[in-house]
């Protein structure tokens, strides 16, 4: 579903971004994507979704290439950034009608849809207000209902459990599970470990822009020996 | 709190909000060396203008000295650049006052609203103080080398210089908080901001014309005293002009203090309301209502562009700031039009056979007209901005399957469809006025349709070069940026040259020299608009 080879990417004149990074995330998978502030999780997820250009290295999702595709790669995917800016001037529904126009979802479709995660989310009464008049934690939920709109089979996700209450974290949870069994992928940052722990079958650990693990849960996490540990484990040890 | 602790706490406030002026401590702190290079530039332009503009004000100065206006000259200069800065402000005062970033921040602080309000009020002044000096000092030191006048006169000049900017932000800070304190009041807060803005920029634009209609009006015989009759128009415009003007040549420090001291007494005031009521005005102003009572509805779907075009319509009416500056040149050109009802062919006629008497060149009015009605109608394009206006927001444009061709049309689209239709009034109103012929109505028509589709193809091509997203507030990127400044400017500057060129043409060759011109538009338009199709999103 995601496959990155070799992905380097560096901002002029700063020592930060990832190096040489490798890693594939497939269909069915629930991919978590660890590791500490400034790793480069965020820059690695920003290159997938065509936010940033890159340096070296291939993207490609469902099969197409992100640098010689990226329209074709960009209806594959929905991506939700860790602090999600989205259009004030619009009213939530505006906002969802918006995408679902972009994604060219049928008219019947996107009002099932928005009601259903809508409800699920409990943000359906605030639908007909202005995003500028949402909190934090709505506008994550917007992001949320607008990134599962046209069915994407690939979900990434930076960070997005912040800001979210208990109720909306375990809606998203469900979700994230939901989408998966039907054949999706997600391929999200966190730094909540546990919940990555439990939810995710894979586990990519990043540190100063290299991957230093990789691979599947049960492989990464040996018996007795919680995610939390295994990060502290090799992220001091490096 | 003693006066010790807001003196201190004010400085760190009025050193915050001057620590990045014209980006400088972005420019400091850039790691990329493209961005710092580009950026280096732009100083690089901004340096050649304010070189441009103090030989321009040097200039002047020897010329009105050389023709025996230098009593003139001060109270002239005072005014010009009092109105230039009232210009400028008064659409953006409010939206600095009362800027939203970081607000939530400075409020809980334990700090008086006066230490906020000053702290942005001196920012405004000090960017405008710059603009003095650059108009006044030249201008001085020319006078002073022909004039040659005593040394009050340099003293009080530098008095004056740092005055000059505050009656004018005064003003405009009042005008701008009155705006923000009505539209607070309303649900439709910027609907009604934009509304009252709109009618403050009419009354300007008539009161401006009114008061050149009065000039022109004047007995003939007055005339003939052009000093008196200059006096008597700065005195009905700005009489502070007259009396620091009157101060700096005769040596007059009484007068200026007590000017001085009549600015600080007003902005006293005005900064004493603002910091009353500015949490009051600030919770209208940034508190959004919601009703919570939203029932699924049936949607309409539309297809691409068309969802890209209805959010473009949506942002751009969603910032007064926004409408403000760039529906100017529709307004100005549907004035122009207005104007042309109410003069004769035959005025125009004179008006040309006037300036061959004086200069023995040739101009063809009528073939100017569609030039004209071009020129203001090129200026400032919403294009020139409409890229960067994304914000923080291009993340959301960047991850849609949008191409470049889909997002820049829509915003062509939307440019459009505010000037085309003004345009075509325009150009109604010009041709009932002038009682054109067909072929003048089909150039009439071609030219300044062209021109505003070439405006605004070339303002989204200076936008796509230098976009700025990560902006602190709408006034820096509509007002401040280079984008508003080389979009907005060039296409203007391009039909200007082009303008003189096509009246400098003998008759016989307008049809010629029109087809022409529309031809190089048409391509120049096509050009542009088939490399910027082509731009990749992700560089961006």
């Amino acid at each position: 579903m995601l496959y990155i080879k070799n992905l380097t990417k560096h901002y002029k004149g700063s020592t930060k971004g990832v190096t040489d990074l490798s890693l594939h995330v497939e269909a069915g998978d629930i991919f978590a994507f660890i590791g500490h502030n400034g790793a480069g999780k965020t820059t690695t997820l920003k290159c997938v979704a065509g936010i940033h250009n890159f340096d070296q290295g291939e993207i490609q999702i469902h099969g197409l290439s992100m640098k010689e595709e990226s329209l074709a790669c960009k209806k594959q995917f929905a991506y939700i950034p860790d602090n999600p800016d989205l259009f004030d001037y619009l009213t939530g529904i505006q906002y969802l009608n918006f995408i679902a126009d972009v994604f060219e979802v049928s008219g019947e479709e996107r009002e099932r849809r928005i009601e259903k995660y809508a409800n699920a989310f409990g943000i359906m009464e605030s639908l007909g207000d202005l995003i500028s008049s949402y909190s934090h934690g709505m506008k994550q939920k917007l992001a949320i209902i607008s990134a599962l709109l046209h069915k994407p089979k690939l979900l990434i996700l930076d960070e997005p459990f912040v800001g979210l209450d208990p109720q909306a974290a375990v809606v998203l949870k469900n979700t994230m599970r939901e989408l998966c069994e039907e054949g999706g992928a997600i391929f999200f940052s966190t730094h909540v470990l546990d919940v990555a722990e439990k939810l995710c079958n894979k586990v990519a650990i990043i540190k100063e822009g290299t991957l230093i693990k990789s691979g599947n849960m049960e492989d990464v996490v040996k018996e007795g020996i919680s995610l939390e540990d295994i990060f502290m484990e090799v992220v001091c040890d490096e | 709190m003693n006066n010790c602790n807001f003196t201190m706490q004010l400085a760190t406030f009025i050193k915050l909000q001057l620590v990045n002026l014209y980006g400088k401590n972005v420019y400091r702190n850039l790691k990329d060396p493209k961005e710092k290079r580009k950026k280096f530039w732009l100083y690089i332009a901004y340096f050649f203008i304010i070189i441009v503009v103090a030989g321009y004000a040097g200039a002047m100065s020897y010329g009105y000295v050389y023709i025996g206006l230098a009593k003139i000259l001060p109270a002239y200069l005072i005014m010009l650049v009092s109105l230039i800065i009232l210009l400028f402000s008064i659409f953006k005062a409010g939206d600095v006052i009362f800027q939203k970033n970081s607000y939530d921040i400075l409020v809980s602080l334990p700090v008086k609203n006066s230490t906020i309000v000053i702290s942005r009020f001196v920012r405004l002044y000090v960017e405008n103080v710059l603009l003095a000096a650059t108009v006044m000092l030249p201008a001085m030191v020319v006078f002073g080398i022909l004039e040659r006048p005593s040394w009050s006169f340099y003293v009080i000049g530098l008095i004056v210089v740092s005055f000059i900017p505050l009656v004018p932000i005064t003003v405009s800070v009042f005008v701008g908080a009155l705006i923000k304190a009505i539209s607070a009041r309303s649900r439709n807060k910027n609907l009604v901001s934009i509304l009252l803005s709109l009618t403050l920029m009419m009354c300007l634009m008539v009161g401006g014309m009114r008061l050149s209609v009065s000039a022109e009006n004047m007995d003939i015989n007055e005339l003939k005293n052009l000093l008196d009759m200059m006096l008597r128009a700065i005195n009905r415009m700005y009489p502070p002009a007259i009396w620091l003007g009157d101060a700096m040549l005769t040596g007059n420090f009484a007068v200026c203090f007590a000017c001085v001291c009549a600015g600080f007494v007003a902005l006293w005031m005005v900064i004493a309301f603002l910091s009353m009521n500015y949490t009051r005005i600030c919770d209208g102003i940034f508190s959004t209502s919601a009703r919570h009572d939203y029932k699924m509805k049936h949607l309409k779907s539309s297809h691409m562009l068309g969802a890209l075009y209805k959010r473009e319509f949506k942002r751009y009416f969603a910032s007064s700031v926004y409408v403000t500056n760039t529906i100017v040149s529709p307004i100005m050109g549907m004035l122009f039009a207005g104007a042309m009802l109410f003069v004769t062919p035959e005025q125009l006629e004179a008006a040309a056979a006037d300036f061959y008497a004086q200069s023995g060149m040739v101009l063809q009015m009528r073939s100017m007209l569609p030039m004209a009605l071009a020129s203001v109608f090129c200026m400032m394009p919403i294009t020139a901005v409409s890229i960067s206006m994304e914000g923080k927001q291009w993340w959301i444009v960047k991850t849609l399957p949008i191409s470049a061709k889909q997002l820049l049309d829509s915003k062509l689209l939307m440019n459009l469809s505010i000037l085309a239709p003004c345009c075509g009034v325009s150009v109604i109103l010009v041709a009932i006025g002038q009682k054109v012929t067909p072929i003048e109505f089909v150039w009439l028509l071609l030219v300044p349709f062209l021109s505003i589709v070439f405006s605004c193809i070339l303002g989204q091509t200076v936008n796509l070069k230098l976009p700025v997203f990560d902006w602190e507030n709408e006034v820096s990127v509509v007002k401040q940026s280079a984008s508003t400044f080389v979009g907005g400017l060039l296409p203007f500057l391009v039909m200007i040259v082009m303008t003189f060129g096509v009246m400098l043409v003998p008759a016989q060759y307008t049809n010629l020299i029109m087809g022409l011109l529309c031809m190089v538009l048409g391509i120049a338009a096509l050009m542009l608009y088939r490399n910027n199709s082509k731009v990749d999103l992700l560089s961006i």
